[in-house]
């Protein structure tokens, strides 16, 4: 189910996101999700980071159907870990005000 | 609202919650099947028989049917009703998972909410009543909602025991105004509140440092308030977190937080909240992960006009919020990607709480 999912974001994404939420009800949201990071994933490296980063913690669990009814996402300390590099970091200084002006 | 007697049908446990509030401001019965009926244990767990039971409260003229395995619910919505209530949230879910819902049904109801909800401030899984009281309450000011809106959190409550005490005050309106929110800004400073209780008062300030470590590097305007707990306002069980929020040159807040886990030390929680928040941050977006349903929600309700908001990713939670939307309102939102976050934009239906009279 994920693989299909993210075939279908390698297609075009773009006008996709709308027809996989609406449309695709066999789809859960998990596998929307799952299948965005691996479009990202062929864009640049900082994106495949991103990847590891955004995986969910029910995922690690297999229990993808008992979903946990909460609003807060549930995310693994080891997948916080890439906000110890320099460069992570560095990546959204623009979002301050402190930081530079160009996007 | 259309379609206004036809019975909605849902299956599973998951998204629960969202839908009997859906059913309840869209005036639509629902019937949810297959509530963990392949489970060893199944049927409806207590924490969702609660909450089932605080709607009951708050509305009036609902029915609720319940199977005899507890597997299907059957839910006609009444009108909501408000006014001054109290209800024990139980120790298996914190307060914040019977909050979040009674924060979409408060500006709709008869009578202004005042309502007092004892039980787990703050929890690993659910939202904290800090992050609602901090982001998600004053984000109703966008939609109109001011009067009165007041979350007093009277007693601190941790897992496993809890005997935390909030209490929720908000005001009624008869319509929402439209909100577009598109431009994120930048960040001009965090704020946060470091909480402990029944561990020692140091605690609250070894998280700050830890957490200061890392953010003080992209903002000097941070400020994070140390909230120790002391007696009878403590609750019954050690704990401690911190909750962090960054707010933009626009208004937009952004937000995350950190409750401990059994083994973590002070300076885990702090730094890990510290990056949960840049890790929102990296998202962008006007609204954060925690309020994307809320918003959501507000722009199909608002009068018929368009809402429009910029989101950075949407979370699993959110998209099943989309459908589910749909499900009950008819409105689909249309989703155009816009460099790294997308534009959310939605007609609203023009919601219009007939208790309320124009004044």
């Amino acid at each position: 189910l994920k693989e299909k999912a993210s075939q279908m974001f390698f297609g075009n994404r773009r006008v996709n996101l709308m027809n996989l939420i609406y449309d695709r009800d066999d789809l859960t949201p998990e596998a929307i999700i799952d299948g965005e990071y691996e479009d990202n994933q062929e864009d640049e490296e900082e994106d495949e980071e991103e990847e590891e980063f955004f995986t969910l913690k029910r995922d690690h669990s297999g229990k993808i159907k008992e979903a946990v009814d909460s609003a807060r996402e549930a995310v693994e300390a080891d997948d916080l870990d890439v906000w110890g590099e320099e460069e992570m970091l560095d990546s959204i200084r623009n979002r301050f005000i402190t930081g530079e002006e160009d996007d | 609202m259309n379609n206004n007697s036809k019975l909605l049908k849902f299956e599973g446990h998951n998204y629960l919650r969202q839908r009997l509030i859906l059913a309840t401001l869209s005036g639509r019965p629902v019937r949810i099947d297959k509530i963990r009926s392949d489970d060893h244990d199944p049927g409806i767990r207590e924490f969702e028989s609660n909450f089932l039971k605080l709607l009951e409260k708050v509305t009036n003229g609902s029915t609720i049917e319940i199977s005899y395995t507890g597997t299907s619910v059957l839910y006609k919505p009444g009108s909501i009703n408000g006014g001054r209530l109290e209800h024990d949230c139980g120790t298996e879910r914190s307060i914040s998972y019977y909050l979040e819902p009674m924060v979409a049904l408060a500006p709709f109801s008869k009578k202004p909410f005042a309502l007092t909800l004892r039980g787990i401030t703050t929890d690993a899984v659910d939202n904290s009543v800090d992050i609602i009281r901090t982001v998600l309450l004053p984000q109703l000011k966008w939609y109109g909602i001011e009067e009165l809106l007041e979350l007093k959190i009277t007693k601190r409550g941790a897992p496993p025991l809890g005997g935390g005490e909030v209490v929720f005050n908000c005001c009624n309106v008869r319509q929402l105004k439209p909100v577009q929110f598109t431009d994120e800004g930048r960040i001009k400073r965090v704020r946060g509140i470091a909480y402990c209780t029944r561990v020692s008062p140091q605690t609250a300030n070894r998280m700050v440092e830890s957490a200061r470590s890392l953010l003080n590097r992209y903002i000097p305007d941070i400020y994070i308030y140390t909230d120790v707990y002391k007696g009878a306002e403590s609750g019954k069980s050690p704990g401690f977190a911190l909750s962090l929020v960054a707010e933009s040159t626009t208004g937009a807040l952004l937000s995350a937080e950190k409750a401990a886990e059994p083994g973590q030390t002070a300076e885990d929680v702090g730094l890990q909240s510290a990056k949960l928040l840049l890790r929102e941050i990296s998202k962008g977006g006007c609204v954060d992960t925690a309020s994307q349903w809320l918003n959501l929600l507000f722009m199909v309700l608002s009068p018929e006009d368009v809402g429009k908001v910029r989101l950075g990713q949407l979370s699993p939670f959110t998209i099943q919020y989309l459908r589910d939307l749909k499900s009950f309102f008819g409105v689909a939102y249309k989703i155009k990607q816009d460099g790294e976050t997308m534009i959310l934009t939605c007609v609203g239906i023009g919601y219009v709480n007939h208790n309320k009279k124009t004044s």
